[in-house]
């Protein structure tokens, strides 16, 4: 879907969430619920507290839309409730993120080895970056969001989010690289 | 239009997501045509986004219809607990909700400023010569207690985050920051310790914040 249309479908949908119907915020959940979670349990490691700090986001965004005043999309507004939401709860619960906590890729059932194993490695290097360039790749890449709504949700400035964006890119190839692989090995 | 190769480098990822104009897409095209460090940067941003459908795989989604239901009920026990008569944060809710709405339009602001105004200088003018109270500071038993409470900030704490965090408590630094970062604050305003920790703790500008023995 164009985003122009996702953006004043998103839009619509929370006004009438604020008038308090329940189908336009099933709607907004379902179109929205898997990208929130994979943010989430992204940054929690953890099932049942992503899940939980989800419950969480959506009762915000249930109460809140009233309030939202369209300063910015529906889209990085929910985005923004979830990241403060999800830093509380890292807090809360001091769950650092672990290397070990992922799981390899299984080479079992993939077409082709070469490409499994390619990107075995990539993942495997991603997994060694920090939260904050694992993150920002998360934005652009999974969350398709543009450097600006990437901004918006982290309160920084967009030229700090195209660095790190470019930052993260050499982190990975540097990881990458201590995993002992050259780039045209994989 | 031409971009400088800087500004073509960070069209890179938006041009993956399909975020660019149809304009700035052609301008990229064309100078990817004749560009090969181009060409080799956006192979290499291609492998990063390639990896994303298998890191989708790997996370393990909880069904929606449950999630869903779990929301409705927390809605639900929110709801209820709010239209429970006696509660005491319900009614601070709907008092800050009312001073929103009241004080969103300019107009009614200034009408209650002009009032407040009115009424402080009657009261002054009125106030008997003698003082017939006695401040906690004039002597007598006091209730201020100082809190001292060890704190960690994130390194992405601006100073004015800081500042404004520390003005909301009315706390000071006494100390630090150690070699590991920590500073002491201090409270003297009659402080609840697990209040002020539990406003610490849940700005995103603080990593660690335990009361200092």
């Amino acid at each position: 879907m164009n985003r122009g249309i996702a953006v004043a479908r998103e839009t619509r949908l929370l006004e009438r969430v604020a008038e308090g119907d329940h189908a336009a915020f099933r709607e907004l959940y379902e179109s929205m619920s898997r990208s929130i979670y994979f943010y989430l349990y992204r940054i929690l490691r953890d099932e049942s507290l992503a899940e939980d700090v989800q419950v969480e986001v959506f009762t915000q965004v249930w109460k809140g839309a009233g309030q939202f005043r369209g300063q910015s999309q529906v889209k990085t507004w929910i985005f923004g409730i979830a990241r403060n939401l999800a830093m509380n709860a890292l807090r809360k619960h001091r769950h650092h993120a672990n290397i070990d906590d992922y799981r390899d890729i299984a080479d079992d059932g993939q077409p082709n080895p070469e490409d499994a194993d390619r990107r075995r490695f990539l993942q495997k290097a991603m997994d060694m970056l920090s939260d904050k360039h694992r993150d920002v790749l998360d934005y652009v890449f999974y969350q398709q969001m543009t450097y600006q709504e990437i901004a918006d949700i982290l309160d920084i400035s967009e030229n700090t989010v195209k660095t790190r964006v470019f930052y993260a890119k050499a982190a990975l190839r540097k990881a990458i690289g201590k995993l002992g692989v050259k780039r045209d090995e994989i | 239009m031409k971009y400088d190769a800087a500004t073509l480098k960070e069209m890179i990822p938006l041009y993956i997501n399909g975020r660019l104009s149809d304009s700035e897409r052609a301008a990229f095209e064309a100078a990817l045509a004749s560009d090969p460090a181009l060409k080799q940067e956006l192979s290499e941003f291609e492998e990063i986004a390639a990896l994303y459908p298998d890191i989708e795989e790997e996370i393990p989604f909880p069904s929606s219809d449950r999630v869903f239901s779990r929301i409705m009920d927390n809605i639900d026990a929110q709801e209820k607990k709010a239209a429970s008569p006696d509660g005491p944060g319900v009614l601070f809710e709907k008092l800050v909700d009312f001073i929103r709405a009241t004080f969103f339009s300019p107009r009614i602001a200034w009408a209650v400023a002009a009032v407040q105004l009115v009424l402080l200088v009657t009261l002054v003018g009125t106030m008997p010569d003698t003082q017939d109270f006695e401040t906690l500071s004039s002597g007598g038993a006091t209730t201020e207690t100082v809190l001292k409470i060890n704190i960690v900030f994130e390194e992405d704490a601006m100073e004015k985050d800081i500042r404004a965090l520390l003005n909301q408590l009315d706390a000071g630094i006494v100390a630090g920051p150690m070699a590991n970062g920590l500073y002491v604050i201090e409270l003297t305003q009659s402080p609840s310790p697990d209040d002020v920790l539990k406003t610490l703790m849940d700005s995103k500008f603080v990593r660690l914040a335990e009361p200092k023995y």
